[in-house]
């Protein structure tokens, strides 16, 4: 197990360095040289100092190492080029801890609400409740979450006056944002999970543990459930990366000031550094979130915390 | 042969007649052959036809619509800004007087050319890079599965926001951006058909008759494999479309003068609370697109699970 | 046999609600056990076989299986099995009847330690958490698997084949269960640990004074452990007799054709390997007269018009066959078809 693990992490750190220099490569190949000309309007010393810390006349290599000398010795994640003294570590510290507590609400939203569904449709197949969960099931994937959001924000918060439409700071604001949030993982569980009791159902143990004198509610709780659960934590992973994505739309619209909002906003200023800094860090939160899943894979499912080594 | 139950019983019924052998064998139901049935199953399936008919429908409104309308998709029209559906303007129009239902039609179609393009180029390279690992395997199959974890672990839409901040918003740069990081589930899928295959005796038995690869990869590849493909191109599509909305939301998606349903609800999300139907419209179409892809996918999978099979 | 029945089957009809109709699975089936026997249920794929198993122990699936409790009886301690609802039949399950399946592998829970899936048969049955614990390291024991303590912490993926249907044996024996019900126990095993098994099963019957229905298409098998046995054929009883009335003294076609087609080693070389011609019917438009007509060499023309009467020979030994009709032409017939007395010709 502890191999396991060690091999899981030394992978993502490697992947994690992948990334980094990846996006540090395309974004230097940004038309223009974006640094340059923003310095170029600057005083004379602010220039020195840029060109200092960024090695603006090094060749492309010498930038790339650079930045990740910095990255790694100082957690120095980048600065602003289009607002000059905002780092990108400003901005995690301020903006991410929201973004956080709304994508964790949603997450554990998605995952209980989903798992539960996807779990009733399996034992109700073919009846009324079945139908009726497949149904909003697949409104719910096929419905994009800012088209839903913004059915969300016309109707309840607009029409209706339940809750506001848009904004932060009280509990009232967080209604509208993790609905939207959550709906299209709540769906995707539902639908896995539902396969995945399904063809549990009809797996031989089942059989096995009604023969031995189980009452329908023990099996399901004992034999069906863990074993259906199982892949489904798999998919942990992904939905994370959806949680991120969702941000950087849903944040805007609902007017929140997550990191995802900060992101989008540097981009469209084309802040080139403020955009590879960012990148760096959602890309450590997302090789990092996939890292935890795999393990706890491995540690729920026994046959891979003892290992195949069988007999 | 029922009414003869009540014979009564004499003793010429007694003359023996042995082993009648057309009856010996259980044909009761007609064999159809492989696709037959899918394409049987699939019609059966009333929810995954209804999406092949939506799809049908808007496809043929997306091309037909402006033919019969008449209005110019860039036709800027300062008087007639923002009105709602009328029997001029059947969809209203925008804030720039712009006729919305022949713009909706002129969206659509970039929209669903960059998802079908996406898959596209999605399908060949993962279909190349799995066989070529599929059918060489050792090492080149070990760096191909390596390269496919690490894409894996990459954030996808990250990248894509900054291959089309690098790359501008031309359809090109789209189609690349997304197609760029989508293949690693093609790649495997159709590695893992061909070890399949490999293994299989009668494939093996043809290998020892004297087949080659190629004979190989189309009587036997193909065939067992189109089933899946198209059940991973259906569902591929939507994803794009999805992909292409998003972009435009956060502004990056496809450039004026074109545009797309993505571009079209970004810029009715603007005005969401006084003219909802600018956004109204052209998310139901996306809606209903996606929908039908959907179902479609859905149905077809379900047409070809031999589980199913009755 | 002068030993007590303990299970008794009357008029048994399953039927099950598919796209195609209704399937005739099981039509009009009697048999019996008596304590500390063994009864052996033969026959193809599809004739019905574990079906019946599984409708003793009421496991089929509720939402498409027709039966009929007033009509059809499964007698067991005094109650008709079929009448029972769920709770008291969940309450029989695993301590009065006991079932063992084909594939050990998939019979048992991955994620759950086999010690564990020991422990709840008891548990579920009355036994304190802790006693079943105790108990179930002795069933271990009893099952003789080696090194009982580590493997009760273990998962059924650390186990063999072998090992694993002895683990399932403990599961189904561990409330000492008056019948055990074993569907084809030992076709996914190795010919050795075939015998191992068998062998275990038959001194754990011994031991508990066990009913055990075998469920086998294995002749093999049923030679060496049956004391009776039931063949059956597209949902209908064909033959019922013990181990010497069907080995030796055979009264069915179908039995003739089942041990005809066990290659045997004392075949001339280049005699051809009998095999039975066709496929047994569909079930869901059943042929009107015997199942079998189509396939019998020997059928005659009222075999196609009328199901065949039973005839019986003597201490539980019947066969439902039209050729034990007086009128029936009786030529070229094998010879233990024919009464003592009769001759081979007319």
């Amino acid at each position: 197990m502890l191999k396991f693990i060690l091999k899981r992490v030394g992978f993502g750190v490697f992947t994690l360095f992948v990334i980094i220099t990846l996006t540090f490569f395309i974004i230097s190949a940004a038309p223009g040289d974006p640094i340059a000309s923003k310095a170029e309007l600057m005083p004379e010393k602010a220039q020195e100092v840029i060109r200092a810390k960024y090695g603006l006349d090094e060749p492309i290599l010498t930038r790339y190492f650079l930045y990740l000398k910095n990255l790694i010795t100082t957690g120095d994640f980048g600065e602003s080029i289009t607002y000059t003294g905002r780092t990108a570590n400003q901005y995690i510290a301020k903006n991410a801890p929201i973004s956080a507590k709304i994508g964790i609400m949603a997450l554990l939203f998605q995952v209980v609400i989903g798992i539960a569904l996807g779990m009733v449709a399996a034992l109700k197949r073919g009846k009324v409740t079945d139908h009726v969960i497949r149904v909003c099931v697949v409104l719910a994937i096929c419905i994009p979450s800012f088209v839903f959001a913004a059915l969300l924000q016309y109707y309840i918060g607009f029409k209706w006056r339940l809750v506001p439409v848009q904004g932060w700071g009280k509990p009232s604001h967080y209604v509208l944002p993790v609905i939207a949030f959550a709906v299209g993982g709540i769906a995707s569980y539902a639908k896995y999970m539902r396969s995945s009791v399904l063809s549990v159902v009809s797996e031989d143990y089942i059989v096995t543990a009604k023969a031995k004198g189980c009452m329908p509610g023990r099996v399901a709780r004992k034999h069906m459930f863990r074993n259906s659960l199982l892949p489904i934590v798999t998919m942990t992973g992904p939905a994370i990366a959806g949680i991120f994505g969702g941000s950087f739309i849903l944040e805007k619209m609902f007017s929140i000031p997550g990191l995802g909002r900060y992101y989008i906003k540097a981009v469209s200023d084309s802040d080139y550094t403020m955009v590879l800094g960012l990148t760096a860090f959602y890309a450590m939160l997302y090789v990092v979130s996939l890292i935890v899943v795999d393990i706890t894979y491995g540690l729920v499912d026994p046959r891979i915390r003892i290992g195949k080594s069988a007999k | 042969m029922s009414d003869n139950q009540n014979m009564p019983i004499t003793e010429d019924l007694f003359e023996r007649v042995g082993i009648q052998k057309n009856r010996a064998e259980d044909l009761s139901k007609p064999a159809l052959t492989y696709w037959a049935d899918v394409w049987r199953r699939f019609r059966e399936n009333k929810l995954a036809f209804l999406g092949l008919i939506i799809l049908v429908l808007v496809i043929v409104v997306l091309y037909l619509g402006p033919l019969i309308n008449g209005s110019d998709y860039q036709f800027i029209n300062e008087i007639d800004r923002n009105q709602g559906p009328s029997m001029k303007h059947w969809f209203g129009t925008d804030t720039m007087g712009r006729d919305l239902f022949t713009r909706i039609c002129h969206g659509g179609r970039v929209s669903i050319l960059i998802g079908v393009m996406c898959t596209g180029v999605m399908f060949v390279f993962g279909s190349i890079l799995g066989s070529i690992a599929g059918f060489k395997g050792g090492v080149v199959d070990d760096v191909i599965m390596r390269i496919c974890e690490i894409v894996n672990n990459i954030p996808y839409l990250v990248l894509v926001i900054i291959l089309s901040m690098v790359m501008g918003r031309s359809l090109f740069a789209l189609v690349f951006a997304m197609s760029f990081l989508s293949w690693t589930g093609t790649t495997r899928m159709v590695r893992g058909q061909i070890l399949q295959i490999k293994e299989l005796d009668y494939v093996q038995a043809s290998t020892a008759l004297g087949g080659g690869t190629a004979h190989i990869i189309f009587k036997h590849l193909i065939p067992n494999t189109l089933g899946i493909i198209m059940v991973t191109i259906t569902m591929s599509v939507p994803g794009f479309i999805f992909g292409e909305a998003f972009l435009s939301y956060i502004g990056l998606g496809i450039e004026a003068p074109a545009t797309s349903w993505g571009a079209l609800a970004a810029a009715g999300q603007e005005r969401m609370m006084f003219y909802p139907h600018e956004l109204f419209f052209p998310c139901l179409f996306m809606v209903l697109t996606i929908l039908s892809f959907h179902l479609i996918g859905d149905g077809l999978s379900d047409a070809l699970d031999p589980k199913l099979r009755k | 046999m002068g030993k007590e029945v303990i299970l008794d089957v009357k008029n048994l009809n399953i039927a099950f609600q598919t796209y195609g109709g209704i399937l005739r699975a099981v039509r009009g089936v009697n048999f019996n056990l008596h304590k500390g026997e063994t009864l052996a249920i033969v026959g193809e794929s599809g004739c019905g076989k574990t079906v019946t198993a599984k409708s003793i122990m009421g496991i089929l699936p509720k939402d498409n299986t027709i039966m009929d409790a007033k009509k059809s009886q499964i007698n067991f301690d005094g109650k008709n099995l079929l009448a029972l609802n769920e709770r008291e039949m969940s309450k029989v399950r695993g301590r009065d009847i006991a079932m063992i399946f084909q594939d050990p592998m998939t019979s048992l829970n991955p994620t759950m330690k086999v010690g564990e899936q020991i422990a709840e048969s008891m548990y579920l049955h009355g036994i304190s958490k802790k006693e079943a614990r105790v108990e179930a390291l002795k069933m271990l024991e009893l099952v003789k698997i080696p090194n009982a303590k580590t493997r009760f912490n273990q998962y059924p993926f650390e186990f063999s084949g072998g090992m694993r249907q002895r683990a399932m044996i403990a599961v189904a024996l561990a409330c000492k269960p008056k019948i055990l019900i074993a569907d084809e126990p030992t076709t996914a095993l190795d010919v050795t640990i075939q015998a191992q098994i068998m062998d275990l099963i038959g001194e754990l019957q011994k031991e508990l004074s066990m009913g055990v229905v075998l469920i086998t298409h294995d002749l093999g098998v049923v030679a060496s452990v049956a004391d009776r046995i039931m063949v059956m054929y597209a949902g209908k009883v064909a033959e019922r007799g013990n181990k010497d009335h069907i080995f030796y003294d055979l009264k069915h076609p179908y039995t003739y054709a089942l041990l005809k087609s066990v290659p045997r080693l004392t075949v001339q070389n280049k005699e051809k390997l009998y095999s039975l011609f066709g496929t047994p019917p569909d079930l869901v438009t059943p042929p009107k007269g015997c199942p079998f007509a189509a396939r019998c060499e020997f059928a005659m023309k009222i075999c196609d018009i009328h199901p065949p009467e039973r005839h019986e020979f003597g201490e539980m030994h019947s066969a439902a066959c039209w050729l034990h009709d007086e009128r029936a032409d009786k030529r070229d017939l094998p010879a233990q078809f024919l009464k003592r007395g009769e001759s081979n010709g007319q």
